[in-house]
């Protein structure tokens, strides 16, 4: 209750000193004006934050983000978890290729000058070397609900374009580059006992996580270069160096990030109210349409599944290929995405991408939930969103790769991910992000996350996982929600639609799937038919011992038995289908407990194949292959297969014959 | 010289020796066959009674194709090594062949039988084996020295400008240029053959140079005749693609109208190998002694 009134006091606040319905509490503000020097890649700014301590707390310190440290050095705790890489892209020697960032000046408007009490701290790690986080002791400490006002001045170097952020060439994507407050986190928030500066240390595999603020930007750089960013244009005039001053304006957003270059080819178009850029290098420019149809399909869909989009504009970038590091990426009001040219219009990777990072703006940007201490909440629930978007727009089953012989859907191809991993036990997806173990992090925080909202989906039938995510999102945009907080609400949604049908609530689910590593594994182990003998031998009918003697049934009967196996820990409810020779079946259900099951039937009708999970609502099964088992075996797949091999095996001998012999 | 009439000798040749075709196409299919039946074999141990794979003839399913490949992998691990070696086994005879394909070709197919034919493997099977050697050494120094060149390109514009236009541009140049210089080397060594075939030397090398400057000399003949045999080829694979879509995804009596389809095909395909070799030896045949000997 407190919070919900600190919160409605912040709202008010905000509103009025802003002069419009404040959608978040808008914490913590920035005034940003930077330079961009293209010659040596760096960024001088100054930034005037406003913060505002939300809590009921007396905060004496503040802490924040100095994410370009991370790339300042081999030493840094990113690199070192990365091993200097980020996907796929070696860290350069070239001393030029590192990026860093200082603060030059930390004053309050009082006059205290802070710089000097600046500290670096590792929260995480104690790595002494990582210089992403410091600490700043306060002269005066900040009361519940009172404001601080602080001027940073920085400088930054960008990197070589690394982790979706620097320069290559003349192109460069912001991000991160500005000194970013932690989050103060009161009491009660996210199951914080107590009030916690939460500013973990720039990780490998770690986003972000910032306070809602309103963001006014303004970005000097010379005037060929053609700018989008996070927020509205709100202001272009040029300097007395002919140099354009581009400002942008930003509301309740957590983060702010921009991009630049000569080279862009810009589309405008809109979604209802939403300005719709798209700025894409001039050789893609044939694929603007794909990039754009894409980001209006995804917001048509998730104004229906949660609510509109609440910005005013959205800004795609489609970035160079020697760039492509910077593609793939969500930022509020600002997305990269990324193709190559000639990228056949089957394959639709720029739209998966188009609609996944448009996405993150409701899960990193909206809910806002916290990206490097629960991934699953926004990554999975987004790969969760982009799939269904995917297979909605472009087709269940073909809606990434769509050719007549080779199709694969986005859902599929989500549950693949995850059950193609060499070993899907290692970790729980509930996990701080940097401490996935041996590549664990993306297949577990994206694909079985998903995978497991997908099986939860069908468990409990689509109108209440429709009923759940909008009842989550609406209970909790803008208010940084954490994991039990959507349990919560998917065991109220569960419990009013359907009893106790699944139990008292469902946490026997999440335990298992989401908490827990154990992996979910149903075998069609046998079926068994066996004609039932007639009697033989001495039965007692009173005081006489009777031999039974050419006894006949007037009709054949059969016993058979359908035998399935539980092989992983996780258990599941589960219907079993089974087919008889005169054209019936029947379906059983099963709570999936023991370790084995066996259905047995006597009769005149013989089992001719039997499926576990015939809906295939458990996608959390590892092996669907073993979830069938027929008497009645059609090996015309395999049969072709073995024919096109032999084919392609004599080509192959004609080919080396005419080339070397 | 006109090409034209050497290719339709060359054409009335292949069509006239089906025995022989017959013989190729068989010893292709049975070194096929020694590796396809274990192999269907492997699928049907991997896909025991599941039904997972019955709707496959409808449509594809990715999800039941990706978790039999995956299951099925670590056989075909044991497969791809067979292949290897069931590739330098192919190699070996395919030379071997070679000797007893010219002699028919020179003897313009007059006395055919299975022992003249096995006698004229025997005799140049050395020779040709060490000419196979130097144009597999040959195409890998060429891959080597194009595609080295190029990554290095390629890689440079990573750091700065790459775009992808210039990666599909850097690309297509390294392939055109491989395939042309490759072909060059791949009518160096027959020209070798039919050099040492011809004059009966055993000196691989000097036959090999002679082969070059002949090629090289002659390439406004021997060039255009080499791309007129590659158009049948061409012809050919665009055919079956055609009769492929018509078929589908055969089972049951489509699958084996696929298979006979597929076999009338390959045996086609020998057909052309032993055309363009006829024509390319009636050719060689043409040119005057003194260049080439």
């Amino acid at each position: 209750m407190k919070n919900i009134l600190l919160l409605l006091f912040f709202l008010t606040v905000t509103q009025a000193i802003y002069g419009q319905a404040a959608l978040s509490p808008r914490i913590a503000s920035y005034d940003i004006r930077v330079e961009l020097d293209t010659e040596k890649h760096v960024l001088t700014g100054t930034a005037l934050l406003n913060w505002t301590n939300p809590s009921a707390d007396t905060v004496g310190e503040l802490r924040f983000h100095l994410y370009m440290n991370a790339f300042k050095n081999s030493r840094s705790t990113f690199m070192k978890e990365s091993g200097s890489r980020f996907r796929g892209t070696k860290a350069k020697e070239d001393p030029e290729a590192w990026g860093w960032i200082d603060i030059t000046r930390l004053s309050l408007p009082g006059g205290a000058d802070l710089t000097s009490s600046i500290r670096y701290i590792q929260p995480d790690d104690g790595n002494p070397f990582d210089q992403t986080v410091i600490s700043v002791p306060l002269t005066e400490p900040v009361f519940p609900g009172k404001k601080l006002r602080a001027e940073i001045d920085f400088t930054t170097k960008l990197p070589k374009i690394l982790a979706r952020t620097g320069y290559s060439g003349d192109f460069y994507l912001v991000a991160q580059w500005f000194p970013k407050l932690g989050v103060y986190e009161p009491a009660g928030m996210r199951g914080n006992e107590k009030g916690r500066w939460n500013c973990h240390q720039f990780h490998a595999n770690s986003e972000f996580y910032a306070d809602f603020g309103v963001y006014r930007v303004s970005i000097t750089l010379p005037p060929e270069y053609r700018v989008g960013a996070t927020g509205v244009r709100i202001d272009s005039v040029m300097n007395a160096d002919s140099n354009q001053v581009l400002t942008y304006l930003a509301e309740d957003v957590v983060d702010f990030a921009w991009t630049a270059s000569p080279r862009f080819e810009v589309f405008n178009d809109r979604w209802n109210q939403v300005s719709v850029h798209l700025m894409i290098q001039p050789e893609n420019a044939g694929q603007a349409g794909r990039y754009l149809h894409a980001v209006k399909s995804a917001m048509d869909y998730f104004a229906e599944a949660l609510e509109p989009y609440p910005y005013p504009s959205i800004t795609v970038v489609d970035p160079p290929l020697h760039g492509i590091q910077a593609g793939g990426m969500e930022y509020p009001m600002f997305i990269t995405a990324g193709t190559v040219a000639g990228m056949p219009e089957r394959v639709r990777i720029p739209e998966s991408l188009t609609i996944h990072e448009f996405g993150h703006n409701y899960f990193m940007g909206i809910l806002a939930t916290h990206e490097g201490e629960e991934a699953w909440m926004d990554e999975g629930m987004n790969s969760y969103f982009e799939s269904k978007i995917m297979d909605h727009v472009y087709g269940e089953q073909r809606s990434v790769y769509d050719f007549p012989r080779f199709h694969a859907g986005s859902a599929e191809n989500q549950r693949l991910g995850y059950t193609g991993m060499s070993n899907p036990r290692i970790a729980p997806p509930a996990r701080f992000s940097w401490e996935f173990p041996h590549g664990g992090y993306s297949p577990l925080s994206y694909n079985k996350a998903a995978t497991l909202l997908f099986t939860l989906e069908n468990l409990v039938g689509r109108p209440t996982m429709q009923e759940i995510m909008k009842t989550y999102y609406r209970l909790w945009k803008f208010k940084h929600p954490c994991g039990q907080d959507f349990i919560h609400v998917v065991n109220e949604v569960v419990r009013k639609n359907h009893g106790t049908r699944f139990g008292e609530n469902m946490n026997w689910f999440f335990d298992q799937v989401l908490f827990g590593s154990g992996i979910c594994d149903y075998k069609m182990a046998s079926v068994h038919v066996n004609r039932i003998r007639p009697p033989a031998g001495i039965e007692e009918v009173g005081e006489n011992k009777v031999t039974y003697r050419n006894i006949e049934y007037s009709e054949e009967l059969y016993e058979n038995r359908v035998i399935i196996h539980r092989l992983g820990d996780v258990v599941m409810p589960l219907e079993v289908k089974i087919d008889f020779d005169d054209g019936s079946s029947v379906t059983e259900y099963w709570d999936g407990k023991e370790e084995t099951w066996e259905y047995r039937h006597e009769g005149t009708r013989r089992v001719v194949r039997a499926v576990l999970d015939p809906e295939n609502k458990i996608l959390l099964d590892l092996n669907r292959q073993n979830n069938s088992y027929t008497l009645q075996p059609r090996q015309g797949t395999i049969r072709n297969w073995a024919v096109n091999f032999l084919f392609i095996l004599q080509h192959l001998f004609h080919i080396m014959a005419i080339f070397l012999a | 010289m006109n090409i034209v009439k050497i290719y339709l000798r060359g054409a009335n040749f292949s069509i006239r020796s089906w025995q022989l075709v017959t013989l190729l196409y068989l010893v292709h299919t049975l070194l096929s066959l020694v590796l396809v039946l274990p192999f269907y074999s492997a699928m049907k141990d991997t896909i025991g009674p599941s039904m997972a794979l019955e709707n496959f003839h409808k449509s594809f399913q990715f999800t039941a194709w990706t978790e039999f490949t995956r299951d099925f992998s670590q056989k075909m691990q044991v497969f791809a090594g067979i292949i290897g070696y069931a590739l330098l086994f192919s190699l070996f005879v395919q030379v071997f062949l070679k000797g007893g394909i010219l002699a028919m070709i020179r003897e313009d197919y007059a006395r055919f039988t299975i022992k003249r034919f096995a006698e004229a493997c025997g005799i140049w099977f050395m020779r040709f084996l060490q000419v196979s050697l130097m144009v597999l050494l040959l195409h890998l120094v060429l891959a080597f020295l194009i595609w080295l060149p190029a990554s290095l390109i390629l890689q440079h514009q990573f750091t700065l400008t790459l775009t992808g236009q210039s990666l599909i541009r850097t690309a297509l140049i390294a392939l055109t240029l491989h395939f042309v210089l490759g072909s060059l080397v791949f009518l160096f060594g027959e020209y070798t053959r039919y050099i040492l075939f011809v004059s009966g030397t055993k000196g691989v090398f000097r036959a090999f140079r002679k082969a070059v400057v002949l090629v090289l000399k002659k390439i406004y003949l021997v060039y255009p005749l080499f791309l007129l045999l590659l158009v049948n080829g061409i012809l050919l694979s665009l055919a079956w693609f055609f009769l492929q879509k018509v078929t589908g995804f055969g089972t049951g009596f489509t699958l084996l109208f696929l298979v006979l389809m597929q076999q009338a095909v390959f045996w086609l395909r020998n057909m052309l190998r032993l055309w363009l070799t006829a024509s390319q030896f009636y050719l060689y045949s043409k040119f005057p002694t003194p260049l080439i000997t």
